[in-house]
């Protein structure tokens, strides 16, 4: 189903959709390749909804998606979107977008607090870590995903 | 859309001396007892590749392989990179990057070249379009410079590269493949046989598709793999650590150990300052631009991009900063800057060089140097000293090696080589074994690690039996590892300084190894009980393929595989005086930490653990008849004998 | 008062935001000091105890080095420890 980029804020707010945190993309291609695999068993041939850019030089590898987060067959029996599963640095989120945003600048604090979320998010990283402006070190308060 | 069958492995030979091109479907039931990549490739070495071959001739053949796990996730776009080393042993070694799954998506598992090009040529392969190439604007062109031409003539994002740098071409020693940019393997000749056959480049693209056999019990088998593999479930305490930081973080805890070696092993421990300054956490602080990862690794960032932002060299960029550079180009050398580590280790990338090559050769020439057995008349007038501050001469002799210019000449011909032309008992100070260094893993401790390096058939390469760590004990019970087939004393095999039971878990861990390797996928993986419990690699493997073994055959393919490796070098003429340790392991105990030397009594109680838990000959280390009979091997033992080699049994 | 070498490596980095001190403390046992360390960092409990089990977490590892001895995993979390000894939290 195609979504009308112009509808309102207050609907478009209620949808989730999968949204990409670029730095913590490694280029690993795992949501590509399960994405791609989903309707007829087969990996490789980009024929998902989600694709990453390589960027020439190797320095950079962009996903590139527009997906509602139903995948045609989840892999996970909560249905939960298989992309933001599989993926391993916590690149992919699925959320609405204002929650989206918050992750945005919650990572961006993150990062220049603790140099470590250059390379894995906070919300895949599996011990306490202290949060800017605050005493003492906690664990991740609960899933993005 | 072709979609390959898993069960049936294709090679693509190319003959660079004629032009010749052509397709074959290996024998089908070779995947069911060899598997892939260097299962096979080991196979097709010793069928094709006979005894005396030059390295660097046109009867040479070099493969490059994956098997029919890659192009899923869990292949990890493993390549194996066989040939015979200018070592005159079996040179094999792997490689990550994502060349892999685009070769099978081609349509072949394997490439196996032979003969040699006048001309610098590459090799251009898209689906079942195959060419020889002019090469001649590659030739001389650094990896970077390599990638980015390439890159212009096939703009195809999707299009992989496989290459070597001027260090291949100008056959250094222990020159390095490339599969993609800072995607280093084969030290152990690949690199310099690409270059003596004038092979500048391999390029990629493939348009089909991979599919397990059994689509639904693939998906449950690799949840569970994962679920091993995860952050914060595995029981493992490298996972969380070498999957994001890195595995320099042990310059944080090796000096402590007696783990790590320093000026060129004359001492295990080292300056803490130093140390923390060429530690993870600083690089991850100030170096770090973004992770890069091997297609489908379900880690965060083993390999990471760095980016050096100050002073003089600010702008310098490169990848791949890991276990080697702390000890090659760290504490081997007694340099504590990581400016001027991260400047060498990017430079011996964009050249094709080894970092083990470079630094244990540098340490080796300093230790020279210090003891008046080099002077500055040989080394271009340079005072080549442990810790030495000036930088830029370090940095100019990379050069210098990569040209064979001057001083550079000597090191080019890496370590062993080059103490064989001095003389003076040089050779003492080798960090050596069969001609090739050391890796970064310390012996005298891990006496494990010492019978590894010793005995491994490529030189030392720890990868044929990593990770040597004992899993937790409470995540896997005697119980269940006697019904697994291992019958090890656990405790007693991980008391890491005494030599009992050395030999027979080596064993179990080279053939473990072997078995994930030759899938393929990536040791780096081999955590929680993987490398004990090979059952969620058997189940990936059926579920991909349709071929059911039992857990027992299809363990053994990997004994296979070991003893391949073995016949190999037996054939060429290597046997138990060569499975040795370097001079100072076998001579010196450890200073301040005295763990002991591996001295000859002490190695051979290894090696006759290890060769008769094999089922290999004591004297000789030849397989032996019964073994070869088990493994299904009994088709070698004519050509052994035509040799000149006794099988005894 | 036990004056205790503390090593903070990796993913202990982001807790405390240093990477070794010098530590003073009452604690007879590791147990006790991870404790101790939880009070002023946060974060070392639930990283080091397993909150089911109360023994150490199977994704980390904390090395004890007695003083002028090489260090060694420590798999009991009620190892006692002494003064001068190097801690490596992992």
């Amino acid at each position: 189903m195609e979504t009308d980029l112009l509808q309102k804020p207050s609907e478009e707010s209620t949808v989730k959709r999968i949204y990409v945190v670029e730095e913590l993309c490694n280029g690993c291609r795992l949501c590509e390749s399960f994405c791609g695999s989903l309707s007829k068993g087969i990996f490789g041939p980009q024929s998902g909804r989600i694709r990453v850019l390589k960027v020439p030089g190797g320095e950079k590898s962009v996903p590139m998606v527009h997906c509602d987060g139903r995948c045609v067959r989840p892999i996970y029996e909560d249905g939960s979107p298989t992309c933001v599963r599989v993926c391993p640095t916590g690149a992919l989120i699925f959320a609405e977008q204002e929650r989206a945003v918050q992750v945005r600048q919650e990572y961006e604090a993150a990062r220049s607090a603790h140099s470590i979320f250059k390379v894995v998010a906070p919300w895949i990283w599996p011990f306490p870590w202290r949060r800017p402006g605050e005493k003492r070190a906690r664990s991740a308060e609960g899933e993005v995903v | 859309m072709n979609v390959r069958d898993n069960a049936q492995q294709r090679m693509l030979r190319v003959d660079l001396s004629t032009g010749a091109i052509g397709v074959e479907d290996l024998p089908r039931e070779w995947t069911g007892k060899y598997l892939g990549a260097r299962g096979v490739t080991g196979r097709l070495l010793y069928d094709e590749v006979h005894r005396g071959t030059d390295p660097y001739g046109p009867e040479n053949v070099l493969y490059i392989g994956t098997g029919p796990m890659d192009g899923l996730p869990v292949g990890m776009g493993r390549l194996s990179i066989a040939t015979k080393s200018p070592r005159g042993c079996i040179g094999e070694g792997s490689v990550g990057g994502f060349l892999g799954p685009e070769l099978r998506r081609a349509g072949y598992e394997y490439i196996a070249v032979r003969g040699c090009s006048d001309k610098p040529v590459y090799l251009f392969i898209e689906d079942d379009r195959v060419e020889i190439r002019d090469a001649g604007h590659l030739w001389g062109k650094t990896t970077y410079q390599t990638d980015d031409l390439l890159r212009e003539q096939l703009p195809d994002p999707d299009t992989q590269f496989l290459y070597i740098g001027p260090a291949g071409e100008n056959l250094v020693h222990s020159a390095m493949v490339f599969s993609g940019r800072d995607s280093t393997g084969g030290r152990a000749g690949g690199g310099e046989v690409m270059g003596a056959k004038k092979l500048k480049a391999i390029t990629v693209r493939g348009h089909g598709g991979i599919k397990p056999h059994d689509y639904d019990a693939f998906i449950d088998a690799y949840k569970g793999f994962r679920r091993l593999l995860n952050l914060r479930t595995s029981r493992d305490m490298w996972t969380p650590v070498w999957s994001t930081y890195g595995a320099p973080v042990l310059s944080r805890l090796f000096p402590d150990l007696g783990n790590l070696m320093t000026n060129n092993a004359q001492m295990m421990s080292w300056d803490s300052e130093k140390a923390a300054a060429i530690s993870s956490e600083h690089f991850m602080n100030d170096y770090v631009s973004r992770a890069q990862s091997c297609f489908n690794c379900p880690w965060p960032a083993c390999k990471k991009n760095f980016r050096i932002d100050k002073g003089e060299n600010a702008g310098f960029t490169g990848g791949n900063y890991w276990a080697g550079q702390p000890v090659a180009l760290g504490s081997a050398i007694d340099n504590g800057d990581l400016d001027l580590m991260l400047i060498l280790s990017g430079l011996c990338n964009q050249y094709g060089l080894d970092i083990f090559h470079v630094g244990f050769t540098l340490s080796w020439a300093m230790e020279c140097f210090e003891k008046g057995i080099l002077t500055t008349a040989d080394t271009d007038g340079l005072e080549l000293r442990f810790g030495m501050t000036d930088h830029q001469a370090l940095i100019d002799l990379l050069d210098k090696i990569v040209r064979k210019e001057g001083f550079g000449e000597l090191l080019a011909l890496g370590c062993w080589e080059a103490s064989k032309r001095i003389g003076k008992d040089s050779y003492k100070y080798c960090l050596t074994v069969k001609g090739q260094e050391l890796e970064a893993i310390a012996e005298r401790n891990l006496l494990m690690v010492g019978l590894g390096i010793a005995v491994s058939e490529v030189g030392p390469d720890h990868t044929r039996w990593y990770p040597p760590y004992p899993p937790n004990p409470s995540i896997i019970s005697k119980e269940e590892l006697h019904e697994l087939g291992i019958d090890l004393d656990l405790k007693l095999a991980f008391d890491t300084r005494n030599p009992k039971q050395k030999g027979e878990l080596l064993r179990w861990f080279t053939i473990s190894r072997a078995v994930v390797e030759a899938l393929p996928s990536c040791v780096f993986l081999v955590r929680d009980t993987l490398g004990l419990d090979l059952r969620p690699w058997w189940k990936l493997f059926e579920a991909a393929t349709g071929i059911e073994l039992d857990y027992q055959e299809f363990v053994k393919t990997g004994e296979r595989l070991m003893n391949m490796d073995r016949l190999f070098n037996v054939r060429e003429g290597f046997s138990r005086k060569d499975d040795h340790v370097p001079y100072r392991m076998a001579n010196e105990d450890v200073p301040h930490f005295g763990y002991k030397k591996i001295d000859q009594v002490t190695l051979d109680g290894m090696l006759d653990e290890y060769y008769t838990a094999n089922g290999w000959d004591p004297q000789s280390s030849v397989p032996t008849r019964p073994k070869l009979e088990e493994l299904g091997l009994t088709d070698t033992i004519a050509d052994l004998e035509a040799n000149g080699i006794e099988v005894k049994g | 008062m036990k004056k205790l070498e503390l090593r903070y490596v990796a993913a202990v980095y982001p807790i405390t935001s240093k990477l070794n001190e010098q530590f003073e403390t009452d604690a007879g046992t590791l147990r006790e000091l991870i404790r101790e360390l939880d009070d002023v960092y946060g974060g070392f409990t639930e990283m080091f105890l397993d909150s089911r089990t109360g023994k150490l977490t199977l994704n980390t590892m904390i090395y004890y080095g007695a003083k002028g001895s090489v260090p060694k995993g420590v798999l009991d979390a009620d190892q006692p420890i002494a003064d001068q000894a190097t801690i490596t939290f992992w």
